[in-house]
C-alpha cells in the first residue's frame, strides 16, 4: 500500500536540457522587441478612440510606475532610479498626474477602471500620503469601479514600510499585495544586496490578512548567486511556511552585457547550469506537494485563490504583470518605461526621466514607441494567449472568433508542433490542441512555435541574446 | 466638399443591369429597355473615405444618391449647433431626397468607412420618371418608406425599446441585401448609434452589456451576433418592421 508518490518532475530532465533555449515570456505578443517609434501619440489616440466605440467597450487596468529605489539590488533589470532625495519622487509625482490628465481625456466615460496596479521600481519609496494623492487624481481624471470590484494591487519592499507605514497603505483600500522576498539566505542576500528579514515579511503578510487583503504573493528567484539546492530548499521551507496565496517563481537571468548592476555579480557565485535546473525542479516538486498549484511560467497558487480558479474554468489572462484573473481589459501605463494596451496596439513610454518630464511639459503623452497590431499579429497573439492561459485551442472555435481556417492558417507551425507532442508537451487532435500537464512547463516552448518574429537565429544566438532562457 | 460629386457618366461596370442591388434599389419592376434608359442617367463617383462629407446642409439640391458600397449617414444640424443622425444609409437605398421639397440639402452626408454611391441627377429623374411608370412607382415607394421610418422613430419608446428596434430593423435591412441577418458588423461608431436613437453612449454600452448578459446578443468588439431574435422583436414592440 505503501507507494512513494511521484514527483511532479520525474523524468523532465532530458526534455529541460532539449528546450532551455533563449525565448520571449509572452506577456505581449508582438512582445517589446518589436516596438518601433514609427508609432506615435496620433497612433495611440487612435487606437483609444477605437476603443471607445466598441459596443460594450473594456473596462481599463491602470499600471502606474515609480522607478524609485533606496538602494540597488544587484540582479535587478527593471527601470529604476537609485536615490535618496525625496525631492525626487515629489517632481515625478507632478508629471505622472500630468499624464494621467492627457490620459484621462481619451477614454469615454463608460470606461470604468477596474484595476490599479503599482509596480516599480519601489512602490513603497512613497509614503502613503503620495500614493493617496496618486489615487486622487485617477479618481478626478477616470471613473473608478465600485470598491468591491477594484483591485487595488502594490509590489512592497519589505526595507521600505515600517508596520505603521503599511497600515496606513492598507486603509487606503490596496486588497493585492505582492512582496519580494527573492530568498531568504543571509549570503545569497549579501550577494545580491538585498538584506531583509523573515520576521519582517511575516509581519507584513500578518498586518495584511488582519486587514482583509485577499490575496498575497511572494516573488522569490532562482539562480541567484550563492545558492544551492540545500540553501533554496530552505528559503522553500520558509516560503511555505508563510503560505502566500500566490508565489511567482522568477528564473535569474544573468545578462550583465545588457544590465550593468549584474556585474557586481560574480560569475563564479553562481550556481551552474545543472545545479540550477536542479533547484528549479526541487521548487516545483516541493511547492506542489505543498498544495501549490502549477499555473504556468513563473506562477504557483493556492487552489482557492482565484488564479487557480481560473486556470480551471478559462478565465485566466496573460498580461505585462504575468498571469491575471481578469477580463480582458485595456491596459494604460503612466510613468516612465509603462507599457500600454489599448485596442489593436502596445505602446510603451520613455525610459528616461528627463525625456519623460520634457514630453509631458509639451502636453503630449510620453509614448516613445509601440506598435499597431496587424491581422495576422491579432490571431497569433490570441492563439498565444490561449496556450498559455486555458490550453486548449479548439480549432473550430477559435476559426469562428478569428475567420481563419486554422489548418490552412497554421499549416507549417502545425507540423512542428509534432516534435513537441512526440515529447508529450501537447496533445493535437482533429479538434484541439491541448497543453499536457507536463507541456504547461515549456509555454514559452510551445509560443515560440507561433511568433512569426521569433526566428532560428534568436535559438542559435548565444553570445548576444535578445531574451532570456526559457527554463 | 462638393467636388467629390464631380462625376462621368456611368462606366459598364455601374450598369444596373449588373448590380446586385438592382431588386432594392430604384430599378425595381424595370425592364431591360427601361433599365437602360435609367442607367444613362446615373453618374459614378469616386470612392469617399471615412468622415468624407457628400454635402451639406445648405447646399443647393442637384442629386439624389444611391449608395453602392459601405454606409453613409444624414446629420442635421439644431440652432444650438448640436449633431442629429437621422438615418444611416445601407447599399441599394436612397439618400438625398429629404431636399426634393425645399431644393437645398436639408442635411449633411457623410460617409462611414470607405463606401461609394450612385449619384443621380435629380431633374433627369423627375423627367424620366414621367415616361417610366416603373420608375414613378419604384420612387414612390422608397419614399413611402422613408415616411415610415421616420414615423417610427417619432413614437415615444423607452431606450430598450429603441436599441432593440433599431437592431431588429438593421437586421432585416441587412437580410434584405443578402447579408446574414444574424451576424453583421456594426460600422457606425457608438457614439453615432447613440446619437441616432437620442441616448447617451454609456446607455447603449450599458444596454449591449445587458442584452448580452441576458442571452440575446453576443458581442465581439463591434461585430453583433443576434441569439434570440425573438425575444429582441418582443422587446422592440415590432414597431419599426415585424
Amino acid at each position: 500500500m505503501s507507494s512513494v508518490p511521484k514527483k511532479a518532475t520525474e523524468g523532465l530532465e532530458p526534455l529541460l536540457n532539449k528546450y532551455d533555449v533563449y525565448g520571449p515570456r509572452y506577456t505581449s505578443y508582438p512582445t517589446a522587441l518589436q516596438f518601433n517609434e514609427a508609432f506615435t501619440e496620433e497612433d495611440y489616440i487612435k487606437q483609444a478612440q477605437a476603443s471607445n466605440q466598441h459596443l460594450v467597450p473594456k473596462p481599463l487596468s491602470l499600471y502606474i510606475h515609480i522607478p524609485f529605489c533606496k538602494s540597488l539590488c544587484y540582479y535587478c533589470g527593471c527601470n529604476k532610479i537609485v536615490t535618496h532625495k525625496s525631492e525626487a519622487a515629489d517632481s515625478y509625482l507632478d508629471y505622472l498626474f500630468q499624464e494621467t490628465q492627457l490620459q484621462g481625456q481619451h477614454f469615454a466615460d463608460d470606461r470604468l477602471v477596474q484595476q490599479i496596479h503599482f509596480g516599480g521600481g519601489t512602490p513603497t519609496y512613497l509614503a502613503a500620503s503620495q500614493l493617496r494623492e496618486i489615487m486622487e487624481v485617477i479618481a478626478q481624471n477616470f471613473h473608478l469601479g465600485l470598491p468591491d470590484t477594484l483591485e487595488l494591487g502594490i509590489e512592497i519592499d519589505p526595507r521600505s514600510v515600517t508596520l505603521e507605514s503599511l497600515t496606513d497603505l492598507l486603509n487606503m483600500g490596496f486588497n493585492r499585495i505582492s512582496i519580494g522576498v527573492q530568498d531568504f539566505d543571509p549570503d545569497v542576500q549579501q550577494a545580491i544586496n538585498r538584506i531583509q528579514s523573515y520576521e519582517s515579511i511575516k509581519d507584513i503578510m500578518d498586518t495584511a490578512r488582519a486587514k482583509n487583503v485577499n490575496s498575497i504573493s511572494l516573488d522569490i528567484i532562482y539562480g541567484l548567486p550563492k545558492q544551492t539546492r540545500k540553501s533554496f530548499d530552505d528559503t522553500l521551507d520558509q516560503v511555505i511556511a508563510l503560505r502566500p496565496d500566490r508565489i511567482a517563481l522568477y528564473n535569474y537571468a544573468h545578462m550583465p552585457q545588457r544590465i550593468p548592476s549584474q556585474r557586481l555579480i560574480h560569475t563564479s557565485d553562481l550556481p551552474g547550469a545543472d545545479e540550477k535546473m536542479r533547484i528549479f525542479l526541487d521548487s516545483i516538486d516541493r511547492l506542489t506537494a505543498a498544495g501549490y498549484v502549477y499555473i504556468g511560467m513563473d506562477h504557483f497558487a493556492l487552489p482557492d485563490d482565484s488564479l487557480a480558479t481560473s486556470l480551471s474554468d478559462g478565465g485566466l489572462q496573460r498580461n505585462f504583470q504575468g498571469y491575471s484573473t481578469h477580463a480582458e481589459c485595456d491596459v494604460i501605463g503612466l510613468g516612465v518605461s509603462a507599457i500600454s494596451r489599448i485596442n489593436e496596439s502596445y505602446s510603451q513610454n520613455i525610459g528616461v526621466l528627463s525625456g519623460y518630464k520634457g514630453m509631458v511639459d509639451h502636453g503630449n503623452l510620453p509614448i516613445q514607441k509601440g506598435l499597431n497590431l496587424s491581422a495576422d499579429d491579432t490571431v497569433r497573439a490570441g492563439l498565444i494567449q490561449e496556450l498559455m492561459c486555458s490550453g486548449l485551442v479548439i480549432f473550430s472555435d477559435f476559426n469562428e472568433r478569428h475567420d481563419v481556417f486554422f489548418h490552412h492558417y497554421f499549416k507549417p507551425e502545425l507540423v512542428k508542433l509534432g516534435d513537441l507532442a512526440d515529447d508529450g508537451l501537447l496533445e493535437v487532435t482533429e479538434i484541439s490542441i491541448k497543453v499536457t500537464p507536463k507541456g504547461r512547463l515549456f509555454l514559452r516552448n510551445i509560443a515560440m512555435t507561433f511568433d512569426a518574429y521569433f526566428t532560428q537565429t534568436d535559438l542559435q544566438n548565444t553570445e548576444e541574446p535578445r531574451y532570456s532562457k526559457t527554463i | 466638399m462638393a467636388n467629390q460629386i464631380a462625376s462621368s457618366r456611368a462606366p459598364s461596370f455601374l450598369k444596373c443591369s449588373q448590380c446586385s442591388l438592382g431588386n432594392l434599389c430604384l430599378p425595381v419592376g424595370m425592364n431591360n429597355q427601361d433599365m437602360g434608359e435609367l442607367e444613362s442617367i446615373i453618374d459614378s463617383t469616386s470612392p469617399y473615405n471615412d468622415d468624407a462629407p457628400v454635402y451639406t446642409a445648405g447646399q443647393s439640391f442637384d442629386k439624389i444618391f444611391a449608395v453602392k458600397s459601405g454606409m453613409f449617414k444624414s446629420v442635421i444640424v439644431d440652432s444650438l449647433g448640436n449633431d442629429h443622425i437621422t438615418g444611416f444609409h445601407l447599399p441599394g437605398e436612397l439618400f438625398g431626397l429629404d431636399a426634393i421639397h425645399s431644393e437645398k440639402y436639408t442635411s449633411s452626408a457623410v460617409s462611414l468607412g470607405t463606401s461609394s454611391l450612385c449619384a443621380i441627377e435629380y431633374k433627369e429623374l423627375e423627367h424620366l420618371s414621367h415616361r417610366l411608370p416603373s420608375l414613378q412607382h419604384q420612387l414612390m415607394n422608397l419614399m413611402s418608406k422613408e415616411v415610415r421610418t421616420s414615423q417610427s422613430l417619432n413614437v415615444d419608446l423607452t431606450a430598450e425599446q429603441k436599441l432593440a428596434g433599431f437592431l431588429v430593423a438593421l437586421s432585416s435591412r441587412y437580410k434584405q441585401r443578402g447579408y446574414s441577418e444574424t451576424r453583421f458588423h456594426l460600422v457606425m461608431p457608438r457614439r453615432d448609434i447613440a446619437n441616432h436613437l437620442n441616448m447617451a453612449p454609456e446607455t447603449v454600452s450599458r444596454l449591449f452589456k445587458r442584452f448580452a448578459n441576458d442571452g440575446l446578443l453576443e458581442i465581439n468588439r463591434t461585430d453583433l451576433t443576434i441569439v434570440n431574435m425573438q425575444a429582441l422583436k418582443e422587446m422592440s414592440g415590432c414597431l419599426s418592421v415585424c
